[in-house]
């Protein structure tokens, strides 16, 4: 479920994957505190620093991957995956190729029951964080706006798109955190190109 | 999940499938018209807070899940609060003492946690993609109100960006509180009643 290697990060302990999700989390914090500068709505929002800003806080989940194929964790709808058979007889051919195609496949590969579990729990307790961070900010909304618009205007826009990056990145997040160390010799021998 | 629902002290059969389905559609249905005329009272601000206030009363006595009462156990297993006391004689006498449910009642076995847990990843998909629209809404406003204002549900009501992107979250709360639970008693066959004989 989660790869044994990112960036050249290895994954395989988890104290090193908690590092590497307050990283994630801390670049994230980084990129708001800098996006909430942009106060004035309509012109700034076409400027390069706050499109490349946006950009970049809304790319760096794929890092986590769940959502993505290549991330940190595995992608969530891989589906079963069969090669046809003159493409398989064209690989065995070439083995440069065929080299390319089975790490490709590594991370292509479909949940098992358990990943599937574990995953499914993953998003269970997201789910119930993203409720109350949506009430939360509902609420936080409904005082601001009747406080100070021009408030609501400079901050509103990060909180929204905060809330986006969260989603997309919460329950890969936890996956990360809450799983225990990979084995790693186990992990070899039972990935598709060591099968292969 | 239980098969039947006790409302003002009728027993409805939920065991068929398509008894589930239509509670799903006319909650969701009820919702979508408290919403749209809740609009015209006061855009929300104040009576968004009796909506979602709806979405929990439709959890207690429908759908469950988040709260004791209704069709699906809680999500939490969490125990009832039961009072140590003995209950009032008032209560005894008008029936309406509630005796500790069975651990059946509220208590999760391994093949349900799994269901709720796959409810809540496919509920979570639904979430994700809302919040997505609710993003692009937002940018567009930021580049040009003007835009948001048009596209807006109903082109003949004055409406702002902030209104829209408030009642989208709005909806997205109540989504939330209900999704899981409707994704359950959509997806569960019909129930048939265990015979031990066979």
């Amino acid at each position: 479920m989660i790869r044994s290697r990112i960036l050249g990060i290895p994954l395989s302990t988890r104290t090193t994957r908690r590092y590497f999700v307050l990283a994630f989390w801390l670049a994230e914090a980084v990129i708001f505190a800098a996006l909430s500068r942009f106060p004035i709505p309509m012109e700034l929002a076409r400027t390069p620093a706050f499109l490349v800003l946006l950009g970049l806080a809304n790319t760096l989940p794929l890092l986590l991957g769940g959502i993505s194929v290549g991330g940190a964790v595995a992608f969530y709808e891989a589906k079963p995956f069969q090669l046809k058979p003159d493409a398989r007889s064209k690989l065995e051919r070439d083995p440069k190729r065929a080299r390319l195609v089975l790490r490709l496949l590594s991370y292509y590969r479909p949940a098992d029951e358990r990943e599937a579990q574990l995953r499914d729990a993953a998003h269970h307790r997201s789910h119930r964080m993203l409720f109350w961070v949506l009430y939360l900010g509902t609420m936080t909304y409904l005082v601001v706006s009747a406080v100070s618009l021009q408030l609501l205007a400079r901050y509103g826009f990060a909180f929204l798109d905060l809330l986006l990056v969260a989603t997309m990145s919460l329950p890969q997040s936890i996956l990360l955190w809450t799983l225990p160390d990979v084995d790693l010799e186990e992990s070899k021998a039972s990935s598709p190109e060591a099968q292969c | 999940m239980l098969a039947e629902l006790i409302l003002m002290g009728k027993r409805i059969d939920m065991a068929p499938q398509s008894h589930r389905r239509t509670l799903v559609v006319l909650i969701y249905a009820t919702l979508i018209s408290f919403m749209i005329a809740l609009w015209f009272v006061d855009r929300w601000r104040i009576t968004g807070v009796y909506l979602t206030t709806l979405t929990i009363l439709i959890n207690r006595l429908l759908l469950g899940g988040y709260h004791f009462g209704g069709l699906v156990k809680r999500f939490d297993d969490r125990t009832p609060v039961v009072r140590k006391e003995p209950p009032p004689f008032l209560l005894i006498g008008l029936r309406l003492y509630d005796p500790r449910p069975d651990d059946r009642e509220f208590r999760n076995d391994e093949r349900e946690l799994q269901q709720r847990d796959h409810a809540h990843y496919l509920a979570y998909q639904v979430m994700a993609i809302a919040l997505i629209v609710i993003w692009i809404i937002a940018y567009l406003n930021r580049l040009r109100p003007s835009i948001v204002a048009g596209i807006s549900l109903l082109a003949w009501v004055p409406t702002s960006g902030a209104d829209l992107i408030y009642g989208a979250i709005l909806a997205a709360i109540m989504v939330s509180l209900t999704l899981p639970q409707s994704i359950l008693l959509w997806t569960e066959p019909d129930m048939v009643e265990f015979d031990p004989e066979e």
